[in-house]
């Protein structure tokens, strides 16, 4: 077990939250001789700090609108802007997480999670030391050394996450990251995802299809509809911080749960009307 | 040996684990009854007349006859020519496909057109082709380092095109996020993941390369170990045969295993 976690490490200097801003966003795929319209005329305000979730049926356009923001698509109109400055390729304040863990199988752990360091250059002594600081945090402190191939599924995650924090970025973008897991293993993410957020604040934007994930994770439930993927509703969660895991057994959380599914049942009925 | 068409290997995880402790002596002792057998068997076939002397030499004969060759030195002259032929082949294959592997790679315009011509040009079976190359390019060196050449050049080059393009795009989408440079994803990315698909075509080629010697020893040489056996079987010299046929599988394990170890070595510091 780690005996130094990031909790008593010497405070660092993380740069400030980033605040995302999409303004009339659309995206227009060509697949197969035909226009598919992957999202229509998106705004949305994300402000620093929050944790900000989307979720809504297949199609609905979450994890293009989450790309977009990565800067990996770029809006067929419309712009997207971190702190201002409109998205046009990656930022480097920026971290990612995606549905499969992507670790590279022939570089240990720590070299998974170092991956951001080497590409900039700034792989050192003290970086190592933060990428064994997020391991531990993460619950795989000792495991360093030991290839992916040799890690579970949620472990596989686990270090994808360390590696998407490495780099301290202002704003983390995840799609669907515990979307491959079991619910066990899935709650336990999000509770260290939560402590990690917790002790290094900055904007969090998750893309999910589970309900209950994105209502105990997040500020703010973003609840998207499709054909073509547009913002249904914003639904502020109120639940308090920090939330812990007894947080999932109280009324509140069933509540705020109810009241999510009841705007997505109605995005989806929007849906079909709008297909008749 | 089959060409790889398409079918790649890829697999870090194919070194089976080494069973543990009782069961690697059994293994061992597996091994050596298995051997004990084989050599039994035979001397029995080549002493008992069940098989003619004509045909097969007892292993006692064999083992002299290959200790001759050693102690008189004539074993060496055959042995160079055909261990210089394979290398030179090999290598001359190896670097070729990886050359041509990258453009490919990197070019799937240049692929496309060019990749039926060479795909063609190895359905084809280039030991029929032999005595054309021998034609062209004399009863040297040359024909058969060609030949080698040729028969190890495509597993290494369908090997090296999948290793630098099979990434997934969550892959290339996270190298992007990184803000990795075409370098970086190069070096990090794309050729650490062609390595583990490279190395097992080496070991494909290496084998290859050895029959593209022997075979151009055949068609016309004046030494070489294909060319000590053709002259042993057509004068009856039975067990120096045999002698130089386990000369040829030691020469192939010992290629196996510098190709194993420089494996190894890659691997650790990729």
């Amino acid at each position: 077990m780690a005996t130094r976690t990031l909790a008593d490490a010497p405070a660092r200097t993380t740069a400030a939250p980033s605040a995302i801003t999409a303004r009339a966003v659309t995206k227009t795929f060509e697949g197969k001789g035909k226009l598919v319209h992957a999202l229509s005329d998106v705004d949305l305000e994300i402000e620093a700090g929050q944790f900000v979730s989307l979720i809504g049926p297949s199609g609905c356009g979450k994890s293009t609108l989450l790309k977009m923001i990565a800067g990996l698509l770029t809006p067929s109109t419309g712009t997207v802007a971190i702190d201002g400055a409109t998205v046009t390729e990656p930022l480097p304040q920026i971290g990612v997480a995606f549905q499969k863990p992507t670790l590279l199988r022939w570089r240990n752990v720590l070299d998974n999670i170092c991956l951001p360091l080497d590409i900039d250059g700034t792989r050192d002594a003290e970086g190592e030391a933060r990428a064994v600081d997020l391991l531990g945090l993460m619950g795989l402190a000792g495991f360093e050394k030991h290839h992916p191939k040799e890690l579970s599924g949620g472990m596989e995650q686990r270090v994808a996450i360390a590696r998407s924090l490495i780099t301290q970025p202002s704003l983390l973008l995840m799609d669907e990251p515990f979307g491959a897991l079991d619910e066990f293993t899935r709650e336990d993410l999000n509770d260290e995802l939560l402590r990690v957020w917790q002790h290094e604040p900055k904007t969090v934007v998750f893309v999910t299809h589970s309900i209950s994930e994105a209502v105990f994770l997040s500020d703010r439930v973003v609840v998207m509809s499709a054909r073509p993927g547009r913002v249904h509703a914003n639904i502020p969660v109120e639940l308090p911080r920090p939330r812990e895991r007894a947080l999932r057994n109280t009324p509140e959380f069933y509540e705020a749960i109810r009241h999510v599914r009841a705007v997505l049942d109605d995005a989806r009925a929007g849906e079909r009307k709008g297909e008749r | 040996m089959a060409t790889q068409l398409a079918s790649t290997v890829a697999d870090e995880t194919a070194t089976p684990p080494r069973p543990r402790g009782g069961a690697g002596a059994k293994s061992a002792a597996l091994a050596v009854l298995i051997f004990v057998a084989i050599v039994t068997t035979w001397h029995v076939l080549a002493t008992s007349g069940a098989v003619s002397p004509l045909l097969l030499a007892p292993p006692g004969d064999v083992l002299a006859a290959l200790g001759r060759m050693i102690s008189d030195g004539s074993l060496w002259p055959h042995l160079s020519a055909t261990v210089q032929e394979t290398l030179f082949g090999f290598v001359l294959a190896v670097a070729a496909a990886l050359v041509v592997g990258s453009a490919f790679a990197f070019s799937p315009i240049l692929r496309n057109a060019v990749y039926p011509y060479i795909l063609i040009s190895q359905t084809f079976p280039k030991v029929a082709i032999a005595p054309l190359i021998v034609a062209i390019f004399g009863y040297d060196l040359a024909p058969k380092v060609v030949l080698a050449a040729l028969l190890a050049f495509f597993p290494v080059l369908t090997n090296t095109i999948a290793g630098l393009t099979e990434v997934s795009d969550d892959e290339v989408n996270l190298f992007r996020s990184l803000r990795a440079s075409k370098w970086q994803e190069l070096r990090y990315l794309r050729i650490p993941n062609a390595l583990a698909f490279i190395f097992p075509a080496l070991n494909s080629a290496a084998v290859l390369a050895l029959i593209g010697a022997i075979v151009g020893e055949f068609v016309a040489s004046r030494t070489g170990i294909g060319y000590a056996i053709q002259q042993f079987t057509t004068t009856g010299e039975v067990a120096a045969t045999y002698a130089t046929l386990i000369v040829l599988s030691v020469f192939g394990l010992a290629l196996y295993g510098v190709l194993t170890l420089t494996e190894r070595l890659v691997r650790r510091n990729r």
